[in-house]
């Protein structure tokens, strides 16, 4: 059974949290004391590895004042790759995940979709999560809001039953068939589990889209939101 | 009902279901945490999804909130009832 998840093994703790925070709101410059807040630890235990992160040039520096900032360095080479490792990792995946486990045994698959799925993500793209199985928004209302207040996004779920998940799939619905031909990122499960609630021509079309990766063609961005009450 | 009972009222203008739900659980985090999170998760779907796409809330969203509400009015009840009886 695993017991860590990718980046634990990978990074050391507090340098994952830093990456996860800064690669993936890539505009938003952060002053340590803010970033040491976010995460949740002292700005001293901060210092080394941000200073450590901008002499490798993962990171840039800006001072003003008594304030030095920091942001992800859009000229980091593998920038890019560092944001798809942490999306899967440490900054997304992980945290949902963490959400999600209690109710994990009901769940039948669970993924991300929508702009930061396919890596078109600006800072403030909210996370589009679909859940299929036979569960309770309701148990999962207070987990996804820490995920909210871990990655400072909002967090949209929708749910279905997999009897209806399937039925819409195969009738063409078409939310449904949207979310299916887009990229995704696997919280519960993955594309066989699609596969086999789904099956036929809308399970192939998820095989399809799986094979496409971010940046599949037909992604419709975010639109503003009219109000909020 | 449970934020004017606990002597609170809510401005009505500029996220009032927001701040209605932030009062719930302040009223008795213990009772209403749930709930609270729940309703504003549906808020926050509603401002995500209505004004732009149609059919995006599930058969299983609709169930489920109708039971919540249902059993979030017999809460509402019981604790009115415990907490402020010279109100039930």
């Amino acid at each position: 059974m695993r017991t860590r998840y990718g980046a634990d093994a990978l990074f050391p703790a507090i340098r994952k949290h830093i990456l996860a925070a800064t690669v993936m709101q890539p505009e938003r410059w952060w002053y340590a004391s803010q970033l040491a807040r976010h995460l949740k630890v002292s700005k001293t235990s901060l210092q080394r590895e941000l200073v450590n992160l901008a002499q490798a040039g993962v990171l840039r520096k800006r001072t003003e004042g008594k304030q030095v900032y920091y942001q992800a360095d859009s000229d980091c080479p593998f920038l890019p790759e560092l944001q798809g490792l942490m999306a899967k990792t440490a900054g997304l995946v992980d945290v949902v995940r963490e959400a999600l486990a209690p109710a994990a045994p009901c769940i039948a698959f669970a993924f991300v979709y929508g702009s930061v799925a396919s890596a078109r993500e600006i800072a403030t793209s909210d996370v589009d999560l679909m859940v299929v199985g036979e569960i309770a928004v309701a148990d999962l209302a207070l987990p996804l809001r820490k995920v909210r207040e871990r990655l400072g996004r909002e967090v949209n779920i929708t749910a279905y039953s997999t009897e209806e998940f399937a039925r819409k799939a195969r009738a063409g619905h078409h939310f449904v068939r949207s979310v299916l031909n887009k990229p995704k990122l696997f919280i519960v499960g993955t594309a066989n589990d699609v596969e086999a609630v789904v099956g036929g021509e809308a399970g192939r079309a998820q095989a399809r889209s799986e094979s496409g990766a971010p940046g599949t063609p037909g992604h419709r961005g975010k639109k503003p939101r009219r109000r909020a009450s | 009902m449970v934020v004017r009972a606990s002597g609170h009222r809510v401005r009505t203008h500029g996220g009032g279901h927001y701040n209605t739900f932030l009062a719930l659980e302040a009223a008795d985090p213990k009772l209403f945490a749930r709930p609270a999170a729940y309703f504003n998760t549906c808020r926050e779907k509603r401002n995500e999804f209505s004004y732009e796409l149609a059919g995006v809330v599930s058969e299983l969203e609709v169930q489920e909130l109708l039971r919540e509400v249902s059993e979030f009015a017999l809460l509402v009840g019981r604790w009115i009832q415990e907490r402020h009886p010279e109100l039930a």
